[in-house]
């Protein structure tokens, strides 16, 4: 599952709350139907992923993670085992400081998977990474999710990642869940659809499709105009975009039209929030 | 969790000096053996051994539990680490137990394993009958150390630096050693002690000895001589205090805490 949000959407907050890091001002939070905050024995079937994980950065990371091992009962042998299953059998005596950001990522995965949870939490798991990292830290998760059945709730503002990987998404927008679903369902409830025309009037022919009663937004860019319609009105814009040009004797050079991506979903129903 | 906590906190060199300073205080205690001062008491000669084999010890013990206490669990604070911990399924007062056991318990098993050791090589027979009186003495000579730390680890929760509870635990450390020696002066002109004895619940180490005012240079008034009860009264008093900082800590750690 996905959570998406602008930066500030409140994300991370949710995070610190389903882990008992932060206590709720009002309301409930509630983790396998246990509150957090006051029982922090849920935490045995939940694993952290942070942002910027922090360990003791002067500790090898075998040993590190063997004492936390030790700590849920497992042993020495989980501890090699969950670093050599995340790439990092060549960095057991490789103090924790010394492991590159998509190293300590991945090292931040295996600890998070050493006591074989139930759910991995990740808040913005790749947001420090380039993007070969990235790219390693998303497999890793999808491989573990297959192989282990281990659900992963994901915190990004990266949407390209989240389809990825999420088969729900969960968008936050000012400390609110605005929308939650399947990723096919978001799109159905809040698809709009894009026309791109190239034209050599186009500040005038933009001026014509605004007028539109089902147009959303009209953006120009030098002989472009990219005109976002409500969902499924992309053919009927097709035909009026034609009239309009016609009224005005615009020499329309090329239209296409295209679904919207996640990006344009997000914003889509992060603006019908803002007013 | 202790464990990891005594991972950080005792990196080279600390386990060292402790074992340099076990070696040091040998010679120095060996060759200053003839200075110990003999009183009619037990407390008062376990207090005159202990004058000779504890400064330095408690001194370097007083300094890595700062250090432990400002830059480990300050540094786990004010770096984040302390969200790593508070992820794992432990209740917040054990996890702040074992940071407390690894700063300072582990530096205070070290030195009494020291100071022990050295009491017992000078004194055999008399350090195993007044084991007691020796206890009592080390009770009042860590006193200060343990509040000072008490009042560090609760600035470290409160305003999350370490630095800030560095520059505290200095000052309190060099307050609370001179204060009795003022106070004495001050309330000498009141023909008071309570003052005095006040002040010396933050450093109970001072209540082993005789207070005297030198009027005009000559003449030496006794101010106040503790019993023993007045000695064991000081002490109480002082980890009395101890333990409540502690609680309040404790307190705002498991139940106000935010990271």
């Amino acid at each position: 599952m996905g959570l998406i949000g602008p930066n500030g959407a409140g994300k991370t907050t949710t995070i610190k709350l389903l882990l008992g890091l932060l206590r709720p001002n009002s309301g409930q939070v509630l983790v396998f139907g246990e509150n957090p905050w006051n029982n922090p024995r849920v935490l045995k079937r939940i694993g952290v992923v942070q942002e910027k994980p922090k360990f003791p950065m002067n500790v090898p990371t075998l040993h590190y993670l063997s004492l936390v091992a030790g700590m849920y009962g497992r042993s020495l042998e989980t501890a090699s085992s969950a670093l050599r299953d995340m790439g990092l059998k060549d960095a057991f005596q490789t103090p924790i400081g010394n492991l590159s950001a998509g190293m300590i990522q991945r090292f931040a995965l295996a600890h998070a998977l050493i006591h074989d949870p139930e759910i991995v939490i990740a808040d913005e798991p790749t947001s420090n990474l380039d993007p070969q990292a990235r790219a390693e830290i998303l497999d890793l998760i999808i491989r573990t999710n297959k192989e282990r059945g281990t659900t992963f709730l994901i915190s990004s503002h990266l949407l390209s990642e989240l389809s990825r990987v999420c088969e729900t998404v969960s968008i936050i927008y000012r400390g609110k869940s605005v929308a939650t679903g399947s990723l096919d369902e978001l799109y159905q409830k809040f698809r709009t659809d894009v026309v791109r025309v190239n034209t050599n009037k186009p500040a005038e022919l933009a001026e014509k499709v605004k007028k539109l009663p089902y147009v959303v937004e009209v953006e120009v860019t030098g002989d472009n105009i990219s005109i976002r319609t409500e969902s499924r009105r992309g053919n009927v814009l097709y035909q009026d975009v034609l009239t309009l040009a016609g009224q005005i004797d615009a020499l329309l050079n090329g239209i296409e039209s295209k679904g919207a991506s996640l990006e344009e979903l997000f914003r889509k129903i992060t603006s019908t929030q803002r007013y | 969790m202790f464990l990891i906590f005594a991972d950080q906190d005792y990196k080279f060199p600390t386990p060292e000096i402790f074992a340099a300073l076990l070696v040091l205080t040998i010679l120095l205690t060996g060759s200053l053996n003839s200075y110990a001062i003999i009183s009619p008491s037990g407390l008062a000669i376990a207090y005159s051994y202990a004058q000779l084999v504890a400064p330095i010890t408690v001194l370097v013990f007083m300094i890595i539990i700062v250090k432990n206490v400002s830059i480990g669990f300050g540094g786990d604070l004010e770096k984040g680490t302390i969200q790593t911990y508070l992820g794992y399924p432990l209740s917040r007062n054990r996890i702040l137990m074992a940071r407390l056991l690894s700063s300072v318990g582990i530096a205070l098993l070290l030195l009494v394993l020291i100071q022990f050791t050295v009491l017992f090589m000078l004194a055999p027979a008399f350090f195993i009958s007044n084991l007691s009186m020796f206890s009592l003495v080390y009770l009042g000579v860590i006193g200060n150390a343990l509040l000072i730390t008490s009042v560090m680890l609760l600035i470290v929760s409160l305003t999350r630096q370490g630095t800030a509870s560095v520059m505290t635990g200095l000052l309190l450390y060099l307050l609370f050693g001179f204060l009795p020696g003022m106070l004495t002066s001050y309330f000498s002109f009141n023909d008071s002690y309570a003052g005095l004895v006040a002040a010396l619940i933050f450093n109970p180490v001072g209540s082993f000895q005789p207070y005297y005012w030198t009027a005009n240079n000559t003449r030496h008034v006794l101010l106040w001589a503790p019993s023993f009860w007045n000695v064991v009264s000081v002490i109480a008093t002082n980890y009395a205090l101890t333990a409540i900082v502690t609680g309040f800590c404790f307190l705002y750690f498991s139940r106000r805490l935010e990271v």
